[in-house]
């Protein structure tokens, strides 16, 4: 590789390669990776600043055939953005602008590096809201939540990270930039976009993208009702589903991933829970609604809590993420698989099962609701035992729900640590035809390789 | 065992979660954007070379230099160790110094800025290098008492640098009336401490600690975060200081309420904008004093920058930055005092000799008309 080809794209301070600067860009968030022993030593480190930039590093990296990964927050938790021996990484933190927000049309155009949380302080400034929050809020970026096909808590009204991008411009090999132009729905060819959405930079780099911005809600209202079972929440739930009672913001929690919380406030300890969000600029239109969603909850036994617990709740919502390995040392893990409404209670019951079996422990079961999926919590000491009950563990707790009719993963991507199950997924066919799109994308199989398309 | 080794907890913890919330209000990270630069980045760079998976080579001293210890990132941080120990800022600050320690220690060629500063500062008593006595230039002013409750440390910045700041506490204090002890001071080893040259740093303690407890006040008072926050956490750790510790704006307070010196004020019509010295604020959770002092001078108006409190805009100023990267410090101030134009400030005030200079550093912000003040000078201008 001719290092000095890339400083002359991107300038002599945005290409490193030195040893200390290398090490940081071993690993992401995929929480096996326990030390940079179970890294990759990447070739160089690029960083970016425009499409064209980023155009004539895929050119060159196309005609030497020289892998490239894309990483951006680097907080997926699938070793979607670790390297490959040798390759080019491109950090999009350079990539961070507001290109331009259009106030008529409720569209932002931003540079896919942006933080979610630095674009939603702006727009919020500006009277608007995009709405995509997941737990990485702080930390991750517009494109790495594209590229993972990520969902947050707000999903029920602003949906899932995909129902936001209305358009963008995508650097492919050979080096060509593709541009989804931004419009709110179009039926013309393959849609592109969400050929790209979820494609985890193996087709090719995002760098700009303009989405559907909402105007910032007047009123934003929460609830937590408790439950004495989880069981019961769980039947509120679908009765909501049901009826399609659609709060705004709907969560089902077993009472673990409740428990911290709620023990500052020295409250009753139940089973299970459901928040609620409820947003708008309509204090009765919300109180009707309000009302419809408590009064289901309340005939499957729930009870409410006092209104700041809420409100403690949301402002909490992105804290105290390894509070508990802190304490005890241990690693926490999530498998964030999708089963169909009916199959909820059977997933709950088998991962249970499961989590007895290796003796780990359950840090609890949170059920996102608008789209439905869970996510199941569970912990391990990080010795060599821990470690192989964990991963015979994740392999079970995967192939129940693909029995149950489900999918591997709602929203942490297939990276390196799911790539076993896709086949199990989708059959021979369906991955034989994502291999046959990556090819034809990428016949040198540069962008971000190693990954689920191998 | 080295001080670094005490973290292994604390390191091992975010080495295995890399979850970069701390990058993302990080005024180093804000500025350069690769990853050894951000704390996150900084901890797995720690944690190879304790493995030893990385030499400590000349090049990660350097990185090192790269961190203002202003505990945004402690602040920020996912793992919140602040929920697992009560003094949350510490942490991380404390790795990052300890740390320091470790390289200065395997590396005698690291480090020059500090060690000169180190060096200064164990010869002179101030990290200026500055020979001639700390009060000789507000003495017209200066008026301590033999007999008094409080003693003031001044502390070397406002001495040597912000002298402004000195003159307006020994006047305020007059005009208030209030009997103080000064002392021979020795700089109070923050700088010395921060930048890892603790051995060091703990002598300076010691010399200060003698005098502190020869001068037989009941309270400690000093004007300067950097100071109070190393007496009040370090000396006791280190050299069992044992004296209560104010800051000034603890103290004032509490003597405005108790003597009603408010209705001494004339007024003062500004709208001021109040920045969170770190070493204040995330260090020692001392946010509303200032303000409430500063609230209740007839006329300001005191409005919030967007970036405040808990989550204040680091200006740079802080851990040895100054003294080893003066360019980056510039975009540091630049930004700060971006944020103070834009809620449409007049005054940008501070309660930190040190944040005062930095932000008047260099001139940075020519075109800006925010006057740049310190609390101690406004109260100055204020009190009758
Ligand atoms: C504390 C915590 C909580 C989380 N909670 C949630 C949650 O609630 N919901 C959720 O969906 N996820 C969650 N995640 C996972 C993670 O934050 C998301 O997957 C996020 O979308 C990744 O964004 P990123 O910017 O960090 O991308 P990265 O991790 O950098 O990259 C993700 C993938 O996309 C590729 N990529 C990155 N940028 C580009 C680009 N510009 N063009 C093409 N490819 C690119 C990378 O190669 C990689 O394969 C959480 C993570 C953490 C640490
Ligand atoms: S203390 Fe401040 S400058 Fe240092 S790493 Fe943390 S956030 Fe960055
Ligand atoms: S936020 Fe805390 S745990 Fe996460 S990477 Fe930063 S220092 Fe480590």
């Amino acid at each position: 590789m001719e290092i000095e080809v890339l400083r002359s794209i991107v300038g002599e301070e945005d290409v490193l390669t030195s040893e200390v600067d290398l090490i940081p860009y071993y690993r992401d968030h995929h929480r096996d990776l326990t030390s940079i022993k179970h890294g990759i030593r990447p070739g160089c480190i690029v960083l970016p600043e425009s499409t064209i930039e980023v155009r004539d590093i895929i050119r060159y990296a196309h005609e030497n055939r020289i892998p490239v990964v894309p990483r951006s927050g680097a907080t997926n938790f699938v070793g979607g953005a670790i390297p490959v021996k040798g390759c080019i990484v491109i950090d999009t933190s350079k990539m961070d602008k507001v290109l331009s927000i259009n106030r008529d049309a409720m569209t932002v155009t931003v540079q896919s590096g942006i933080l979610l949380s630095k674009l939603e302080k702006i727009l919020e400034n500006e009277g608007f809201i995009l709405g995509h929050d997941p737990g990485s809020f702080v930390s991750a970026t517009v494109g790495g939540s594209i590229s993972i096909d990520g969902s947050g808590i707000w999903r029920p009204i602003y949906g899932p990270m995909r129902d936001m991008v209305l358009g963008m411009k995508v650097v492919v090999p050979p080096g060509e930039v593709v541009t989804i132009r931004g419009v709110q729905k179009s039926a013309s060819g393959f849609n592109l976009k969400y050929l790209f959405t979820g494609s985890e930079g193996q087709l090719g780099i995002i760098t700009e993208v303009t989405l559907l911005i909402k105007p910032f809600p007047k009123y934003r209202i929460f609830k937590i009702v408790g439950f004495r079972l989880f069981k019961d929440a769980l039947e509120a739930t679908k009765e909501l589903h049901y009826r399609f009672l659609k709060p705004d913001l709907f969560l089902t929690l077993e009472y673990k991933r409740f428990e911290a919380f709620v023990k500052g406030f020295g409250l009753k300890k139940p089973g299970g829970v459901i928040v609620l969000g409820f947003v708008g600029d309509d204090m009765d239109l919300l109180k009707a609604r309000i009302k419809a969603v408590l009064d289901t909850c309340y005939r499957h036994g729930g009870f409410l809590y006092p209104d700041e617990v809420a409100e403690k709740w949301y402002q909490m919502r992105h804290s105290g993420y390894v509070i508990k390995e802190n304490i005890e040392g241990m690693l926490a893990t999530t498998e964030d698989v999708a089963v169909p409404l009916d199959r909820v209670e059977e997933m709950w019951k088998r991962f249970n099962r499961i989590i007895r079996k290796y003796s780990l422990e359950k840090f609890g079961i949170c059920v996102y609701n608008y789209p439905l999926s869970l996510s199941l919590g569970y912990m391990f000491p990080p010795d060599d035992e821990g470690i192989e009950n964990y991963l015979k563990a994740k392999r079970e707790i995967v192939m129940e729900a693909l029995k149950l009719g489900g999918s591997t993963t709602a929203s942490h991507g297939i990276g390196v640590r799911n790539k076993d199950f896709l086949e199990k997924e989708y059959g021979k066919s369906g991955v034989e035809l994502m291999k046959k799109i990556k090819k034809a994308v990428d016949p040198h199989n540069i962008m971000n390789p190693g990954k689920w398309l191998e | 065992m080295s001080r670094i080794e005490k973290y292994r907890f604390q390191i091992e913890t975010c080495d295995n979660c890399r979850c970069g919330f701390c990058r993302v209000d990080c005024p180093v990270w804000d500025i350069k954007r690769t990853e050894s630069f951000s704390p996150r980045g900084k901890m797995q760079i720690i944690r190879a070379v304790l493995d030893g998976d990385l030499p400590p080579e000349e090049k990660i001293a350097e990185i090192f230099t790269y961190c203002t210890t202003c505990g945004q990132c402690e602040a920020t941080c996912a793992s919140n160790y602040g929920l697992v120990h009560p003094r949350s800022y510490k942490e991380l600050v404390d790795v990052y110094v300890s740390f320091r320690e470790f390289l200065k220690d395997t590396n005698p060629e690291s480090f020059k800025h500090y060690r000169r500063i180190v060096e200064n500062t164990m010869k002179t008593g101030n990290p200026y290098g500055e020979s001639h006595n700390r009060f000789e230039r507000i003495s017209d002013v200066l008026n301590p008492s033999k007999d008094a409750d409080v003693l003031i440390f001044f502390g070397c910045t406002s001495t040597y640098r912000v002298e402004t700041i000195a003159r307006s506490v020994a006047s305020v204090f007059k005009k208030i009336d209030i009997p103080y002890k000064i002392m021979d001071e020795t700089c109070c080893s923050s700088p010395v401490f921060r930048t890892g040259f603790i051995d060091e740093a703990i002598q300076l303690m010691e010399r200060n600690r003698e005098m502190i407890e020869n001068a037989g006040c009941e309270e400690l008072v000093t004007t300067c975060p950097g100071c109070y926050s190393v007496f009040d956490e370090y000396y006791r750790e280190e050299v069992g200081l044992d004296i209560e510790v104010k800051h000034m704006s603890q103290f004032l307070l509490e003597k405005f309420e108790d003597e009603n010196l408010w209705s001494r004020m004339d007024g003062f019509k500004h709208v001021i904008t109040f920045h969170d010295p770190c070493h204040l604020g995330r260090a020692m959770g001392v946010y509303d004093e200032p303000r409430e002092i500063l609230m209740r001078i007839p006329g300001v108006k005191l409005e919030e920058m967007a970036r405040t409190r808990e989550n204040s805009r680091c200006c740079g100023g802080g851990g040895g930055f100054r003294a080893s990267h003066p360019e980056d410090v510039k975009e540091m101030v630049r930004k700060r005092l971006e944020d103070a134009e834009k809620i449409n400030a007049t005054i940008l005030a501070s309660w930190c000799p040190n944040c005062i200079l930095n932000l008047r550093f260099g001139e940075t912000y020519k075109p800006s008309r925010l006057e740049i003040l310190d609390a101690m000078e406004i109260l100055d201008r204020v009190i009758k």
